[in-house]
């Protein structure tokens, strides 16, 4: 293929141009076939590319010549063999030759950068197929380009070649040697042996004098700088200026992407040291950042000495230099006031992770090296950094102050492991390294005092939350180390502040808060062992669990953190004028339920102050909504600390909050649907739920007058069966949202009473006072009925499952008599999208009503059978659909499961449903075989387990006549399912190094045991003479494994089998 | 409104595999509307999307690239001239992760420093396959990421926010109109305890050590 020049450049400037064309899609594709056919075009592409124009310049537009290196690069990427000689001469005399005309004396490309680095790279990739035979002299042939031509008085480099030049190396850098570029191109075998050639050829041919290039080009250009920066030249320069700083900073990365992978006695020398240094704090932010990069790679440098990285480190002196640096910045910061220099930041973030790194390359000498003296050495060195990365940390920029976490983690990591190879105390520079971390850490856990965190951008207050949780970890790791100062630091802290505020004294917002949030995290880092009760006080011995509830704690002391909660509910800050110290506090009382049943005299103010305008009442719907959650927690926790009287106040208290609230969410577009959106952003109405579900919790404590809680009961479903009825009245069509909505809450909000109360137990024990039926019976009479004049609404109907699911979970199966008229009606109108939620209801259900619910579930499983069957077999087009598939698939075996666990199997074989078992047993074993999905695999196959060890059990059994044996059954299990599950385990797919494959392998001996206990003798001999030995098993072998299956217990089977795997793949 | 000619406007580079949902994404802003279907870009679209501020209107020429190697067209022919870039992966898709520094190498090479955001979409989607705490690309190229769902709308905005204050320099920088969006799509809301979950990952993988590279030992 030799094609038009001008009509290739024609196609790219229509290609170029995105406004839609008829020729658009036709220049595209003629692009691509020149793309594809490479091999050839290249020469067309390197005219179009170097082609001299008649002005001195190129005579093809710059878009044109940039695609022309796109097709010289596709000829040249991953190609290992050599040119052809007439190829490679024609290409190397072209691009030196362009080189020395476009950048030595030309305008180098006018300095369009784009081109200059992409045509590095096209040089980089030649390179790369042509160094190691054809052109070993090509560093030298480069160096050539950049020296001063002799003929001139110019004595700096070209700037022009120069950059070139750095972009080259750096390219080759990443070619050769960057480990996440390699890691995102396909691995192969060739590439990686000509790579390393081309490494071990630099480093033995060219490294000394590429460095040496580009250091010396360095040199020259700082030397420019501080010559133009005096302005002892014109003061015109600026641009001249500019393209000085751009050598050096380029140079600077040149020299960074190099360090990792040539010999370190080049690049760390007596002039390189001093060179950095110089860099490292020079006027231009850009080259200091990138001097802090190239400071990293040679720390972070892999050494196989430890003593030459110690040297390294020495030689570097980088903890001296780093600690005035932080000194300088710090200084810089305070003196610019409230004015952000982002850049300066930045700068002062990048030598936080330079710190980082030298502390992680200490950390790392100090606990691998055996040499003692080394790590006398490096241990010194690496305490020396410690105040400095302390100081970082005390930085009041976020980003700065992580920089040096892993640092900390590390330092704190070893302190750790000493703590336990050791019975000694703490010495003291250790312990008084820890006070100073603690110190800073409280100090980073206060909220800015101008912060508002009611109401400030999400974002920042999630940053600061994280913030405070990797804190968190450091104390945690600390109180590791020693108990008593992270203990004592905090609760002296919380308790100074809460008792100076309980004296009158004034308190600032965020110190107040920083208090109350101390006692909340105290007892996550408090790890002592202490769980319960006694986290909170100090019990002589254990009492007994049974013992608890007549136990009287209140002569027992407190522990700290009792302590702690105990001044907290007395210093009055839950009328803190503040409203997140207010919340501060009713999230920690939410927290510790426990303490409450050891000082319950605390139960009544801290009740009192959820009740009224701070918690329930609050007038902000945010906070308020927040405060139904707590108060459902704080209940639900100290229920049986809660004496009638006050329950009772406490239902009146909340009555006013029972009504349903419903708000409609405004549309932005005409196409969604109003009460679909309205029920997913429901608004107060979800933290209200909770307060049903408390109330009837309350409600619940009355168990021992059961008729004043039944009245209770109704005195609270009442109002809202009223307003369902009124809703049914007013519902006429889709547009009737408001009241449609108020239904479904209310049938939401008398599921969730139902769920206040205590859940049915199975079996059910003597004496058991049952929950108010009667009331129940009637709610969900009420329910049906709302759904039978309202099943057209998906939400109804939505709503409906989940309140019936929870009145079953209350009522036991008292209401069963209502499923059939349920489903009836649920299924009147049905919508795909509800498929999911159906089967898991249907589960639901089996779960609670087993056998009760044996003709619903016969009539139903068959259409839903064939139903799903059809879905998945619908192609997949896409995430949404991958998605869906995948999560109707589980949904479906879940329910397949609990119908057997629930002993509802008879519904496969009954008279309705008994000719599509095969279908049904296929379809599993499909499942069962498929690799691609190992959850679904597992289910399959623990559904078919099931299936052997009912229906495989022989037909005329011991005599109780309740045998389920299905006749033939067993010739399935051998004829079809045990080859199948042997084809998975066999299967080149089946990575038994894969966790979830090793599940789906326990899956799998769980089913041959259980058809070894089904079948007794007559599976012992189908394996140990027929079916192994018919997979040219060797006789013992076979004999073997059906003698492990038969004896063994499951956990040495599944053992045997796992080891037997993965010895036959180590084999092959 | 401001006369079209003054509004400040950037040229935005959208890069990434095929199928992570860039298209989808700038479509999403336009139209208002979730594509479902999957039609392979040919070449590049460029589409303006405007934002107001509370220093005024600012543009941004999406151009809106091919991510699959056959529709490619002038592929990095077309990020000349850019001024920011935004790189998308797919968080249910490994391979459009590992395919990101190939991506970023085209780009910093035609368009040098030049501010660019990475952008992992289809956080809606629970079986994700790229979890938070496996995303470190951005902290060793010191670029901004962002964890999205175009589906959901879910951080829509951020992007362009980040890109926008870098470009013009003032971190106060904030849009004072949100922008005309579809709520979220129908049965996908991005569950805030999930995505509180991804922050966290997030938060704590940013101290996770980075893996070394490896050296000539």
């Amino acid at each position: 293929m030799d094609p038009d020049l001008n009509q290739l450049v024609q196609a790219i400037q229509i290609a170029s141009d995105p406004t839609p064309s008829t020729l658009h899609s036709q220049a595209l594709e003629y692009l691509q076939t020149i793309q594809q056919n490479s091999a050839s075009t290249w020469r067309v592409a390197l005219t179009l590319f170097v082609e001299p124009g008649p002005d001195g310049g190129r005579k093809y537009p710059p878009a044109a010549r940039f695609f022309a290196l796109r097709v010289i690069e596709e000829f040249l990427d991953n190609r290992f063999e050599p040119l052809d000689e007439e190829s490679f001469q024609l290409l190397r005399q072209s691009l030196v030759s362009y080189i020395q005309s476009e950048y030595l004396y030309g305008s180098a490309e006018a300095g369009a950068a784009y081109l200059r680095n992409k045509f590095s790279h096209t040089l980089t990739l030649f390179f790369l197929v042509t160094y190691l035979d054809q052109w070993p002299t090509f560093f030298g042939d480069i160096f050539a380009l950049i020296r001063p031509p002799q003929s001139t008085s110019q004595t700096t480099f070209n700037p022009h070649v120069s950059l070139l030049f750095f972009h080259l190396v750096h390219e080759i850098s990443g070619e050769v040697a960057d480990q996440l570029i390699k890691s995102a191109r396909t691995y192969t075998a060739a590439r990686q042996a000509r790579d390393t050639r081309v490494r071990d050829a630099v480093r033995d041919r060219d490294a000394a004098a590429i460095n040496e290039a580009v250091l010396t080009i360095v040199a020259d250009g700082v030397e420019r700088m501080s010559r133009l920066r005096k302005g002892d030249v014109a003061s015109t320069n600026e641009k001249e200026l500019d393209m000085a700083v751009e050598v050096v900073d380029w140079g600077t990365r040149t020299f960074a992407s190099y360090v990792g992978w040539i010999d370190i006695n080049l690049t760390v020398t007596p002039t390189t040291v001093p060179l950095l240094f110089n860099l490292l704090s020079d006027q231009s932010l850009t080259i200091r950042l990138a001097t802090c990069g190239a400071l990293t790679r040679i720390v972070s440098k892999g050494l196989k000495e430890p003593s030459d990285k110690l040297q390294l480190i020495k030689v570097l002196s980088l903890g001296q230099v780093l600690d005035t640096l932080e000194t300088k910045t710090r200084a810089e910061h305070a003196s610019r006031g409230s004015d952000v220099d982002e850049g300066e930041e930045s700068y002062r973030e990048a030598l936080g992770k330079l710190l980082n790194v030298l502390g992680l390359e200490l950390s790392k000498l100090v606990e691998e090296c055996p040499i003692e003296d080394i790590c006398n050495e490096g241990t010194q060195l690496l305490n020396q950094s410690l105040p400095v990365m302390l100081r970082f940390m005390a930085d009041e920029y976020d980003d700065t102050c992580s920089t040096i976490f892993p640092f900390l983690q590390a330092v704190l990591g070893s302190y750790k492991k000493a703590r336990k190879s050791s019975s000694e105390p703490l010495d003291e520079s250790r312990r008084s390294f820890l006070i100073s971390l603690l110190t800073v850490i409280l100090q980073k856990l206060k909220w800015d005092e101008e912060a508002d965190p009611e109401d400030m951008d999400d974002d920042d207050k999630v940053a600061f939350e994280d913030l405070r949780k990797d804190l968190r970890t450091f104390m945690d790791a600390t109180f590791v180390i020693d108990q008593g100062l992270v203990s004592d630091a905090l609760s002296t802290l919380a308790l100074n502040t809460m008792n100076a505020y309980q004296r009158g004294v004034s308190v600032k917002w965020n110190d107040a808060e920083l208090a109350v949030y101390i006692v909340y995290i105290y007892g996550e880092i408090n790890k002592t062992g202490s769980k319960g009760r006694t986290a909170f006080c100090h019990t002589p011995v254990s009492v007994a669990k049974e013992k608890r509830k007549e136990t009287d704690y209140s002569e027992y002391p407190l522990t700290k953190h009792g302590e702690m909660l105990y001044v907290l509910v007395q210093s009055g800050f839950s009328a803190y004028p503040n409203k997140t110290v207010a919340m501060q506090f009713f999230e920690t009382t939410a927290r510790y339920g426990d303490f409450f049943k050891v000082r319950k005299e605390c139960i009544v103010p801290t009740l009192q102050a959820m009740m009224d305008a701070r918690g329930l009442h609050n007038p902000e719907s945010s906070l308020r909504s927040r405060v139904f959650y707590l108060f459902h927690r704080f209940i639900k926790e100290d229920r049986n600390e809660i004496p009638v009287d006050l329950a009772g106040s406490l239902i009146e208290g909340m009555r006013d909050l029972l009504v349903v609230q419903v708000e409609v969410p405004e549309l932005d577009s005409p196409d969604q649907d109003l009460l679909t959106e309205a029920v997913k952003t429901p608004g107060i109405f979800d933290a209200q739920l909770y307060l049903f579900e408390t109330v009837g919790t309350l409600i619940s404590l009355f168990y021992k007058s059961p008729e004043q809680r039944g009245a209770l009961l109704l005195s609270v479903v009442k109002p809202l069966l009223d307003d369902l009825s009124q809703d049914i009245q007013t519902v006429k069509s889709p547009e009737d949202v408001i009241p449609i909505l108020k239904a479904h809450h209310v049938i939401m909000a008398l599921g969730n009473i139902a769920k206040g109360f205590p859940e049915f137990p199975s079996p059910v024990p003597d004496g058991y006072i049952l929950p108010p039926v009667d009331v129940f019976s009637q709610v969900a009479q009420a329910i049906i009925v709302s759904l039978e004049a309202m099943n057209s609404f998906r939400v109804i109907r939505d709503a409906t499952r989940n309140a019936f699911t929870r009145i079953l979970a209350t009522t036991g199966p008292t209401v069963t008599h209502l499923i059939p008229p349920l489903m009836a009606n649920l299924l009147a109108h049905f919508e795909p999208t509800e498929l999911i939620d159906f089967m898991n209801f249907i589960g639901q259900l089996v779960h609670r009503l087993q056998e009760e619910l044996y003709d619903v579930l016969d009539q139903l499983i068959g259409p839903l059978s064939a139903h799903i069957n059809n879905l998945l077999s619908q192609p997949v087009t896409g995430t949404d659909d991958q998605v869906t598939h995948v999560d109707t698939k589980k949904a479906y075996l879940t329910l397949l499961n609990t119908i057997m666990s629930s002993k509802l199997h008879g519904i496969f074989t009954s008279e309705r449903n008994g000719s599509q078992l095969e279908g049904l047993l296929g379809s599993m074993q499909r499942l069962a075989e498929d690799t691609s999905d190992p959850s679904s695999q597992k289910t399959a196959v623990q559904f078919l387990s099931r299936c052997v060890s009912i229906w495989a059990q022989p037909t005329m059994s011991n005599g109780d006549g309740q045998s389920q044996g299905l006749p033939g059954f067993e010739r399935f299990v051998y004829e079809r399912l045990v080859p199948s599950t042997f084809s998975v385990l066999s299967s080149p797919q089946f990575n038994i190094k894969d966790g979830q494959m090793l599940v789906v392998l326990n899956e799998i001996c769980n089913f041959l045991q259980n058809i070894s206990k089904a079948r007794g003798e007559e599976a012992f001999n189908f394996f140990a003479s027929a079916f192994l030995p018919a997979q040219n098993w060797p006789p013992d072998a076979a004999l073997e494994f059906a003698t492990k299956l038969r004896d063994l217990d499951s956990k040495a089977f599944k053992k045997y089998l796992a080891d037997f795997v993965r010895a036959s793949r180590s084999g092959s | 409104m401001s006369d079209p000619s003054t509004i400040p406007t950037f040229k935005l580079v959208l890069v990434g595999d095929g199928g992570t949902g860039k298209t989808t994404f700038v479509k999403r802003h336009l139209t208002g509307e979730f594509e479902k279907k999957y039609i392979a870009t040919l070449g590049v679209e460029v589409h303006p999307l405007t934002f107001t501020t509370n220093f005024g209107t600012i543009c941004f020429n999406v151009w809106d690239t091919a991510g699959q190697e056959k529709f490619g067209g002038l592929r990095d022919g077309y990020y000349i001239q850019g001024q920011c870039g935004i790189i998308m992966f797919d968080v249910t898709s490994r391979i459009t992760y590992k395919n990101v520094p190939n991506w970023h190498r085209d780009l910093e090479r035609v368009c040098e420093n030049i501010p660019v955001v990475l952008c992992g979409n289809k956080v809606d989607v629970k079986e994700r396959k790229v979890k938070t705490s496996q995303v470190t690309f951005h902290r060793k190229k010191n670029i901004q990421y962002f964890e999205i769902s175009a589906k959901s709308n879910y951080n829509f905005e951020k992007p362009f926010l980040w890109l926008a204050r870098k470009l013009v320099g003032n971190p106060t920088l904030d849009f004072v109109a949100a922008p005309a969006l579809k709520p979220a799509d129908e049965g996908v809301s991005v569950d805030p305890v999930l995505m509180a979950q991804y922050q966290k990952e997030l938060e704590e993988a940013e101290h996770v050590p980075l893996p070394e590279e490896d050296d000539d030992l």
